[in-house]
């Protein structure tokens, strides 16, 4: 196993704030919900694993100092393992081989049979999974009006709903849905200050004098 | 930024194949100053491995799209990016650092050639008779180099010769071609094109998805580019059904989040921050100036 501290990308002097801002930035960008869809979803939901039993083994170590800590049950990485969207509500559905298919990356597979349903039985769900499909072969504008077909037949449904705020999250604003994606260091207010400060000295006399 | 060299660009005012523009480009404001070195001396070593593998002329064909190229290969290799000043005939007087001949950049200039390639064919069969005359004369020259790509990279050489076919037959469609059908030739290229970079089997998938997205970005935004004036000609164009600002921007945030994603399953040993600010900051910014329609001006 890695060293923890490298896979959350802190030094082991970090400070424990430190270290849970790094924790969090890195549980946000590997978040199933920005993976909603994504072929990839299986790799990150094992990242996220990874960063949540190093974050555990770094604050046991810090507790106890003179323990090596080791991966046991531990609260952060509980507190994930219920993510994946597909165990929730595969117990009542009629496409359950289809959704396994999605499930192992098979998304041919999936098409084939998706298309073969005759269109009566077109219901919710086969609109919701064909969404899935497509979103998952890169065909992103296709696969929202399924998404949204499958939202208007079955309102009440949870997962249909969410899959659709995510995918609209992210075409209203982009990578990282409505929180925003990537931060980089722009100006603080003290920066801001300093510059308006130069500028201003720059032109006019200083205000000290 | 580097050597001005402009790509070439196409006169045909029908759909066609996209590649060769730069839309894939850092936000440089947010570069270090270090950074923004390392990725002009990338962009010098491409140039020059242009000219010494394919002769002088292909240095014409030099794009940020295939620095992006280069840079990504070079960031999942084990291989040390090593830097050397050097000069050279675009600026003989002052020696520039340029990123040493390495397998990132023959990957890289070989796969310009590829689809340098494609777009003559592509463009020579498109244009009309003045313009497809320039495209028949760059033809041959073009070929050979191809065909000299060809030899070490057969895989990729097919997948750019799939990608044409595609394009054909997903514009022969005409206005019944979804927005998504247009752009996956480019994107199934370049995904296949990617992923031929990886080093394990979860890094294949994620450059697939990657290289997919990164291809139906370009598509994209090539499309959103030309709009104005396919609409004004009637050549063929994806989004003419969605002339709204709107509606394009949703499509174009879309793949960049779809981008995002995948990017950041990869773990790059070099260059790490400078494909961040690609990623995350770049091409954000890129398509805001597509939209603005202001990419051609800059």
């Amino acid at each position: 196993m890695n060293d923890p501290y490298q896979v959350l990308g802190v030094s082991p002097t970090a400070s424990d704030e430190e270290i849970k801002q790094a924790y969090r930035a890195l549980a946000k960008k590997y978040h199933p919900d920005n993976y909603a869809g994504s072929p990839l979803a299986d790799l990150a939901s094992e990242k996220m694993a990874e960063i949540n039993a190093a974050y555990d083994k770094v604050t046991e170590m810090r507790k106890n100092p003179g323990a090596r800590g080791f991966y046991g049950q531990n609260t952060a990485q509980s507190q994930w393992q219920q993510q994946s969207q597909w165990q929730q509500s595969s117990r009542s559905s009629q496409f359950s081989d289809i959704r396994r298919l999605i499930n192992a990356g098979r998304i041919f597979d999936a098409e084939q049979l998706l298309d073969g349903v005759p269109g009566a039985s077109r219901d919710a769900e086969w609109n919701f999974l064909k969404g899935n499909v497509l979103l998952a072969q890169g065909f992103l504008d296709d696969a929202v009006n399924y998404l949204q077909r499958a939202a208007q037949m079955d309102p009440q449904n949870f997962e249909y709903r969410a899959t659709l705020d995510q995918i609209n999250a992210r075409r209203q604003y982009g990578y990282g849905g409505m929180q925003g994606g990537y931060s980089y260091q722009s100006c603080n207010s003290c920066t801001t200050c300093l510059c308006t400060y130069c500028l201003c000295s720059s032109c006019c006399r200083p205000c000290y004098y | 930024m580097g050597c001005q060299f402009v790509a070439i660009r196409s006169g045909a005012p029908q759909g066609g194949l996209p590649f060769l523009f730069g839309y894939i480009k850092p936000f440089e404001p947010q570069l270090r100053v270090c950074e923004l070195e390392q990725y002009k001396a990338v962009y010098c070593g491409l140039c020059r491995g242009l000219s010494r593998s394919f002769g002088p002329a292909a240095r014409l064909t030099l794009s940020y799209d295939f620095t992006f190229i280069a840079m990504l290969h070079a960031a999942l290799s084990d291989e040390i990016p090593q830097f050397l000043p050097r000069r050279c005939p675009c600026h003989p007087f002052v020696k520039r650092t340029h990123l040493e001949p390495c397998e990132s950049i023959a990957f890289s200039c070989d796969i310009a050639m590829l689809l340098l390639r494609e777009k003559c064919v592509d463009n020579r069969d498109d244009s009309s008779f003045p313009a497809s005359l320039v495209w028949n004369f760059l033809l041959p020259a073009a070929t050979h180099c191809a065909n000299e790509a060809a030899r070490k990279r057969s895989s990729a050489s097919s997948l750019a010769r799939e990608m044409t076919a595609a394009q054909r037959n997903a514009e022969s469609l005409g206005d019944a071609a979804t927005i998504d059908q247009c752009c996956d030739p480019t994107a199934s290229a370049l995904g296949g094109i990617l992923e031929l970079t990886g080093h394990s089997d979860e890094e294949r998938r994620i450059l697939r998805r990657l290289g997919y997205m990164l291809g139906r970005y370009i598509y994209l935004c090539d499309a959103v580019d030309d709009l104005p004036e396919d609409l004004e000609h009637g050549g063929f164009n994806p989004l003419k059904s969605r002339a709204g600002r709107e509606e394009q921007a949703q499509l174009l945030r879309q793949t960049i989040a779809e981008i995002g994603t995948a990017y950041a399953l990869l773990s790059p040993k070099y260059f790490q921050g400078i494909l961040d600010n690609i990623v995350f900051l770049g091409l954000p910014r890129q398509a805001e100036l597509v939209l603005e329609g202001e990419h051609h001006h800059e």
